[in-house]
């Protein structure tokens, strides 16, 4: 039945041509490892290269007056430069200087949590209130990812609640459409395959993540479905792959009942509906988000007493972030899930935010106020200290006062 | 008074043939209006024994060999479709839709869908445990630096992860790497705080490490000190929940295992098969895609295994033993074999113009492949291309109006029949001696030496272990029967042609039969004429005592058949063991001059 001269030489062939291809691709391999090696013995000398930093204040060191030079005194010397609060509950953020953080010298300074602990550089959270920082125009590019990094300690050795997450997003804040940056609405592809029918359907699926997420997936009704299903006449429903996947509910709506057809596991991201009648349920489940976001949520945030932790994240702004809509500010916001038992007990420090990974080092901006060009501000005297990014240098002397030196832990 | 002379000595040895035509066919011939005879190894037409019943077991409407025994997809009110197929220890695979059984059984409350999915075998039954194929990377988790705590690492590093099924091996794509951490003489801390286990069988965590240096460069390798974690090893390691704490220089790593990037679950799919250590999977990608597992690693599929076909399939039959998997499209077929090369098998054509309606219209039989086509009905496949309906020329006419999507083949190897169904009857195929068998009608059996007809239709198939089992729909199970086994037997009718006078008309005035067999039952003889439809005389002839042998019956004396132009006989017997042979009846007679 099958001619099997023909086909045995082609089967050689094609084994022999994958055995050569195989061998091929560990000659490279070797090869590369070998190139690698001389790049390894370089790399473990080397200090990590810093990344770049676009947040203004990183370190928290400087006073509205002094970084935008107001010349005012006063409370404008008592408010941090750049870092916003607001109730995790505000939408369309303001940024006036009332939203900036007191040190506890301000006249408006009535135990603010967050504030700003002046004399160390300091920002200190307790509670659900956000801490936000605007960014330059249109910073974040749809597909871009960002890095995000900080310190962090604790101020006293109470406890934190359990179930803490540390969340870091980035914000639009355009009127009408202020929210964290998403992509599309996630939305169900529908087709049709063999031969359409007249019966209406309406199917909708629920993703859920391993860190607990759930995606809500839905399509219009469909008018067409086969009035007689098979595996040749059937109705394929397909969605996005969302990363971090573990399970996907498949429910369907016919005739007014509404049916969970299946629970994938495979991380499959399409379902061919064959007919099935499903499991009767009441109504479809529903899902907390429509859209992938560019936030991170961190279930394993746990900075400890006495010890100064670096946290890091990569925030990826999704691929279908319409831009062309964010004509208001977008901002860096963070924040917690839940208060802490001690009022401002969570201490943050040297934060950074930019497109490549590294050691920490200070924003342009920053740089440009620590280093002046004015001579006659220069505290040295006239020479200008070097200008320096590594992160192992001693801090210059700021407008900020003296800050306490740390270990990274 | 003209001698008596024979006129015609019927010896129905030759096959059924049911063609129309009323005359001019062969005297060795069971004409059209027989049943219950099929053709027998030692070239007679026997009378048919039955079915028999297989209590306690169901089929479905995809009924397939799979490992040591059979099984189904498919209930009556849910009919099945898709297929299945055993692999790597017994595993059995299956996708599509309907309820799933085993050897008749079901297997918990399990149905196939287009998700591929599996089931481990155990001892000599399934486990009731489902696995869908496949899972997925996990979100990237947490690493953390301990430094100067004198470890092993030194400098920057980043690691990905994977999940593991440690019981079935399947293992997802590696995350995306974590971020980089910069270690001192220390040690790296992994936390899986937050991120959960998949319900697909997930027990352990894969982890790749990069070499110092390359942490934002990769590749990421295997460590071979530490190929896995299990979930259950993880712990609160220095404040950090879930953790694993890793301590390792570059020379631990398993250079020859980088980080799965391309072990992809499967699509969904309308039908899979198994070949040698592959799993393939069709129907994907809109319907006509293919694609098959890495070879030993059954739950991953690379992009770089896809093919297609250029039309969906509607059946997949594996056939291990023959090395290769047979896909039935609409308008086509082809044969999947193996190569090991990338991808690691090879669609070939083997009829490009002739497909099938549905899964049951076809099944093998050694090396020929017996099917019932939309186009022409009944054919088989004798070489690559090539397409042999002459076998069929005989039945050709009875099945023209049958509906192809209806058709049932299966083969029975002891008794080398080729069975053709549609609705209640059979319609058997020797295709040692190469004739055909009258219709075998579900409702001609019988029981106890009583009528027992069985009210159904046959829906599907499976040769088991050689024999042929059907499954009939009875209204609430697909019931089923072993063909050819001694059931009841059933009520055989032997129709000759219509032989024509050799004169204007003719006499008949003796009957003189040789039969075979037991005949231990009654039977009646009757005789027809010029075209009648009425018999024009009957005989009622007695059981036979003396058990299976050779006989010659006592002359039957006609007095009412005369006058013939043309004649018929028929002879119908309620067999119960299905060993009553027809050898020959010789008619005698004298021409009458007379014509009516």
């Amino acid at each position: 039945m099958i001619r099997s001269a023909d086909n045995g030489d082609d089967i050689r062939l094609r084994r022999e041509l994958s055995e050569m291809q195989g061998d091929l691709q560990k000659a490279t391999k070797r090869i590369q490892q070998l190139e690698d090696s001389a790049v390894e013995a370089a790399s473990q000398t080397a200090t990590p290269g810093a990344g770049d930093n676009v947040l203004r204040n990183g370190e928290a060191e400087f006073s509205d007056d002094a970084y935008n030079d107001l010349g005012l005194g006063g409370d404008a010397a008592e408010r941090i430069a750049f870092w916003s609060s607001h109730l995790s509950t505000d939408t369309l953020l303001a940024f006036t200087s009332s939203e900036l953080l007191k040190a506890s010298t301000h006249s408006a300074y009535a135990a603010d949590d967050p504030d700003w602990e002046k004399t160390t550089g300091r920002i200190r959270l307790g509670t659900t209130r956000t801490i936000s920082q605007q960014l330059p125009n249109r910073y974040a590019q749809q597909g871009s990812i960002l890095y995000f990094q900080f310190t962090a300690t604790l101020r006293t050795a109470t406890a934190l609640p359990a179930g803490l997450k540390f969340f870091a997003e980035i914000y639009d804040n355009t009127a009408g459409q202020e929210k964290i940056i998403s992509g599309a609405t996630l939305a169900l592809t529908i087709a049709v395959q063999g031969t359409p029918g007249a019966t209406t359907r309406q199917y909708r699926v629920i993703v859920t993540t391993d860190k607990g997420d759930t995606y809500q997936v839905d399509a219009a009704a469909i008018v067409n479905a086969p009035n007689s299903q098979s595996v040749v006449n059937y109705v394929r429903v397909s969605w996005t792959a969302i990363p971090g996947r573990v399970s996907a509910r498949v429910e369907k709506l016919q005739g007014g009942v509404y049916a969970l057809l299946t629970e994938i596991a495979s991380g499959t991201t399409e379902y061919n509906d064959y007919g099935d009648a499903g499991t009767v349920i009441g109504a479809f489940s529903t899902g907390t988000f429509t859209a992938i976001r560019a936030r991170i949520d961190d279930s394993s945030f746990a900075p400890a007493f006495g010890v100064i932790n670096r946290y890091a994240y990569a925030i990826k702004i999704p691929e279908d972030y319409n831009i062309s809509l964010t004509t208001g500010d977008q901002l860096l916001r963070i924040g917690l899930s839940a208060a802490l038992t001690d009022a401002r007990q969570l201490i943050l420090d040297r934060f950074q935010l930019g497109f490549t990974w590294g050691g920490f080092q200070r924003s342009a901006a920053d740089i440009a106020i620590v280093n002046p060009l004015s001579l006659t501000a220069n505290p040295y005297g006239g020479l200008l200290p070097p200008a320096t990014s590594d992160p192992y240098d001693a801090p210059d002397t700021g407008s900020g006062g003296p800050r306490r030196e740390y270990t990274i832990a | 008074m003209p001698a008596r002379r024979p006129l015609v000595n019927l010896r129905p040895m030759a096959g059924f043939i049911a063609a129309l035509a009323a005359l001019g066919l062969s005297p060795e011939v069971m004409a059209r209006g027989s049943q219950c005879f099929i053709a027998t190894a030692d070239g007679r037409m026997r009378a048919w024994p039955g079915l028999g019943l297989q209590n306690t077991v169901q089929g479905g409407t995809i009924i397939m060999p799979a490992s040591d025994g059979y099984a189904s997809l498919g209930s009556v009110g849910s009919p099945g479709s898709g297929s299945l197929a055993a692999s790597i220890a017994n595993s059995l695979w299956y996708a599509g839709s309907g309820r799933l059984r085993f050897n008749g059984a079901t297997i918990a409350s399990l149905a196939a869908s287009s998700t591929l999915s599996f089931l481990l075998r155990s001892g000599a039954a399934y486990g009731t445990t489902a696995y869908q194929a496949g899972r997925v990377a996990p979100s990237v988790p947490t690493l953390t630096g301990r430094d100067n705590v004198g470890g092993k690492i030194n400098g920057e590093l980043s690691m990905r992860f994977t999940r593991i099924n440690s019981t079935t091996g399947g293992e997802s794509d590696a995350s995306e790497p974590t971020l980089p951490v910069t270690i001192i003489d220390g040690k790296a801390i992994a936390s899986f705080d937050g991120m959960a286990l998949d319900s697909n069988g997930q027990d352990k965590w894969g982890n790749y490490p990069s070499r110092i240096g390359f942490a934002d460069k990769g590749p990421h390798y295997g460590l071979a000190s530490v190929p896995e974690i299990a979930d259950s090893a993880l712990a609160t390691l220095y404040g950090i929940n879930r953790a694993y704490e890793f301590n390792f220089t570059d020379a631990q790593l398993d250079f020859e295992r980088e980080a799965p990037i391309d072990n992809d679950p499967p699509p969904a799919c309308t039908h899979v098969a198994a070949l040698e250590n592959i799993v393939i999977v069709f129907g994907c990608f809109g319907g006509t895609g293919v694609i098959s597992s890495k070879p030993n690693f059954l739950e991953a599929f690379p992009i770089a295994n896809l093919s297609f076909l250029p039309e969906a399939p509607v059946a997949v039959y594996p056939r291990p033993t023959q090395g290769f998997i047979l896909v039935a499209c609409r308008n086509s077929l082809y044969a999947v074999v193996y190569t090991g090369a990338t991808p690691p098998y090879s669609l070939q054509s083997i009829l490009p113009e002739t497909g099938i309606a549905a899964h049951h219209n076809l099944c093998f039989a050694e090396n020929e492949i017996y099917l019932f086509t939309e186009r022409r009905g009944i054919g088989r496949v004798v070489g690559a291309g090539e397409v042999d309906y002459s076998f069929a020329q005989e039945v050709a006419e009875y099945t023209s109006g049958w509906t192809a999507a209806n058709v049932v083949v299966g083969n029975d190897i002891p008794s080398q029949q080729v069975v053709y169904c549609h609705g209640s009857e059979i319609l058997p195929y020797n295709k040692q001696t190469k004739k055909w068998g009258t219709p075998l009608p579900l409702s001609a059996l019988r029981s106890g030496g009583a009528a027992a007809p069985l009210s159904g239709t046959i829906k599907a198939c499976v040769t088991y272990q050689g024999k042929l089992y059907l499954a009939v729909d009875n209204g609430s199970i697909y019931a089923l029967y072993r063909f050819n086994e001694g059931g009841g037997g059933s009520r055989a009718i032997y129709r000759s042609p219509w032989m024509p006078a050799d004169r204007a008309s003719e006499s008949i005035t003796r009957v003189k039969c040789a039969i075979d067999g037991s005949w231990n039952r009654a039977s009646t003889l009757n005789l027809y004429r010029n075209g009648d439809s009425s018999a024009v005389e009957t005989f009622a002839i007695g059981a036979q005592a003396g058990g299976n042998r050779m006989r010659h019956l006592e002359t039957l004396k006609p007095g009412d058949a005369k006058n013939c132009e043309s004649y018929a006989l028929e002879w119908i017997v309620d067999s119960d063991d299905g060993s009553e042979s027809i050898l020959s009846a010789l008619l005698e007679g004298v021409s009458s001059g007379v014509s009516l």
